[in-house]
């Protein structure tokens, strides 16, 4: 398993050393980590409860939308009970946590209990949720939030970006769930085979509602940082990040037929990415063509993992 | 003799219902009465007519993506397909000044190419279809939006004039639509691969052990969701006399809901050319009927997310239902 893991690291080497080479000052330097720190962390975190999703033999095309609901409702409660001072922030985080939850949720109920296939779920309810961001929000933004709670999203402890503190704790505790603890490994076998896991005495339909809960708490992390890094939320806000999620969960080694995938893999994906965005960024490649290298990138994983998983299919027989 | 004739025509909307695409033909009705007595300019027939004409990529797309969605793929770089076929329709037009019979053909070739990339991709690599055509969806959304930033582009008049021409009382985007139905139909219906793709649909292992080819399958239903987005991408040319980039940004989600909406099993191995063409018709109504009764545009995505989960959930309660009642028939027998 961690096979693959060695071979992205081999390819984060790789990227870096190729930007080094062609960009020697700019790119070791100060300038790539900051970006890194504040690009990252926001569809970092999006990419991970997208993961979760994933492994579980999910599709989650919601995921944006649930966030900047989120975002949006819990700015208006903020906004509605400012004459509470700073105590306003804390109803507001519990508020984006709450709704993010009440998202996963109804995603988790009509895939696992009705047996809807999830693409299918996570399609209707993004129009749904987005179609509630819409009209509490009038299409406008909701702006200007107390200023502690924009710590959350552009403060600095210790030099390092509090964003990118909080994806690396979120990622941390997702490892030791996933990898150490009975929730986790059920949920990679239900990914694999929930036939097999259902007659291994794994309770399928209730673990898979957890799954979309979990990852509807995390969207609602998302939700804070993204509503207190940009100081208002609107709901065209992070549009890319449902394409760039999946490529960074696909390149990071979660197959969307579920079953593999850890958080390691999608942590150096994000690296990698990012790292080679800086490097088109130095090379003044336009912004529109981004989104045709996203795609390329996956593309060229994807024929990447099927030749290599044919030369050792090859060599087993022989 | 009445009451024969009375009995027969209530046989006909019972066998109506009892099939899947029979209610959207009902709610269609509906939907167009509701908003035709709130704003009568909505009745007029011609109307219809000229809406479903200005919406061709719809019906086109949607009647290109059946047969994929029949065999259980999902094809999301349809827009991004039609972007990439008008940028190259341009690039010919700026270079010559080809007639437009000709353009058709380079459009359609186009297109099918493009599906053909998606077909190869998805039948070698194994993977889900929906991460191959997410990945060619960037891609070509990508190339065209760096193509289109750098040049302008304006049509010919003629072309144009090409554009508003009627024959017996269509226009050149009804007549498209018919054709495509024709083609799908015919396809679906009496053609050996619309066999081929209803097995694939229905059971995978099955369609394999009565020796359908798997490969040929797969290409072709991409490569004809290439060809649809290609005749539309020409489509789209003719009606706005220019590519506009933004124009199909929610496309690929619509299609979607279109199909499902239109009565395809969402398990496989169901699908009609009819429910297809009542579920776009319908929801171009709801679209710009919305518009015609005063109901603000924001509540749009809100109904349409509502009606799209509330028909799959129960398309599988009831399939749960049916196999329910199976498993007691069986247990009785026993």
């Amino acid at each position: 398993m961690m096979q693959y893991e060695k071979r992205l690291a081999l390819l984060l080497i790789l990227v870096i050393v190729i930007g080094s080479i062609l960009y020697p000052v700019q790119f070791i330097s100060l300038t790539t980590f900051k970006i890194f720190a504040h690009q990252v962390p926001e569809y970092g975190i999006i990419t991970l409860a997208l993961m979760l999703v994933m492994i579980a033999s999910g599709l989650d095309l919601s995921v944006v939308a649930s966030t900047t609901l989120a975002g949006i409702f819990g700015a208006i409660a903020m906004s509605r009970l400012a004459f509470m001072g700073n105590l306003s922030i804390l109803f507001g985080i519990l508020v984006m946590l709450i709704i993010g939850m009440t998202a996963g949720a109804l995603n988790g109920f009509i895939v696992s209990f009705i047996e809807v296939p999830p693409i299918l779920t996570t399609l209707g309810t993004m129009l749904f949720f987005q179609g509630i961001a819409l009209i509490v929000s009038q299409g406008g933004a909701v702006s200007s939030f107390p200023e502690p709670f924009l710590f959350l999203g552009n403060g600095v402890i210790m030099g390092i970006p509090v964003p990118m503190i909080i994806l690396v704790i979120l990622s941390i505790v997702m490892h030791d769930v996933l990898m150490r603890h009975e929730f986790g490994r059920q949920i990679y076998r239900i990914g694999r085979n929930k036939v097999a896991a259902s007659y291994s005495g794994i309770p399928v339909k209730k673990r898979l509602f957890q799954v979309y809960v979990l990852s509807g708490i995390i969207i609602g992390i998302a939700a804070i940082i993204m509503s207190a890094r940009y100081n208002s939320i609107r709901v065209d806000y992070g549009s890319s990040y449902l394409i760039n999620g999946i490529v960074a969960a696909s390149l990071g080694g979660v197959d969307i037929k579920g079953g593999k995938g850890t958080v390691i893999g999608v942590f150096l994906s994000l690296c990698i990415l990012s790292a080679l965005m800086r490097i088109l960024n130095l090379a003044n490649v336009e912004a529109y063509l981004s989104d045709s290298i996203m795609g390329g990138i996956l593309l060229v994983n994807l024929i990447m993992q099927h030749v290599i998983g044919k030369i050792k299919s090859v060599k087993e027989l022989s | 003799m009445i009451f024969n004739r009375i009995s027969g025509v209530v046989r006909l909307v019972k066998a109506l219902f009892m099939k899947r695409e029979g209610y959207i033909v009902l709610m269609t009705i509906l939907i167009w009465i509701v908003i035709s007595t709130i704003n009568p300019n909505f009745a007029r027939p011609l109307y219809l007519l000229d809406m479903a004409g200005y919406n061709s990529v719809y019906y086109i797309c949607a009647l290109g993506i059946l047969p994929l969605m029949i065999m259980g793929g999902i094809d999301l770089s349809v827009s991004g397909m039609i972007l990439a076929t008008s940028m190259v329709v341009t690039m010919v037009l700026t270079v010559t000044d080809l007639p437009i019979p000709w353009l058709l053909m380079v459009a359609m070739g186009v297109g099918v190419l493009f599906g053909l990339i998606n077909g190869l991709l998805i039948s070698w690599l194994k993977v889900s279809s929906v991460i191959v055509t997410l990945a060619t969806l960037a891609i070509y959304r990508g190339i065209t939006k760096y193509w289109f930033q750098q040049t302008t582009f304006e049509l010919s008049t003629g072309f144009i004039q090409a554009s508003k021409k009627i024959f017996l009382g269509l226009s050149i985007q009804n007549w498209m639509i018919i054709l495509m139905m024709l083609l799908t139909f015919i396809l679906l219906r009496y053609h050996k691969i619309g066999r081929s793709i209803f097995a694939y649909g229905g059971n995978k292992e099955l369609a394999i052990r009565k020796g359908f080819d798997q490969f040929k399958t797969t290409i072709f239903v991409y490569s004809f969701s290439g060809f649809a987005a290609g005749l539309s991408a020409f489509m789209h040319i003719l009606l706005l006399g220019q590519a506009n980039i933004e124009a199909y940004s929610n496309l690929d989600f619509e299609l979607i809901i279109i199909i499902i909406i239109g009565g395809l099993n969402i398990l496989g191995g169901y699908g009609t050319v009819f429910g297809t063409f009542f579920a776009t018709t319908f929801m171009i109504i709801l679209k710009s009927g919305l518009v015609f009764a005063r109901i603000p545009a924001f509540w749009h995505n809100l109904l349409i997310g509502i009606i799209i989960v509330a028909i799959v959930s129960y398309d599988m309660l009831q399939n749960k239902m049916i196999i329910k009642k199976r498993i007691n028939q069986w247990e009785d027998q026993v």
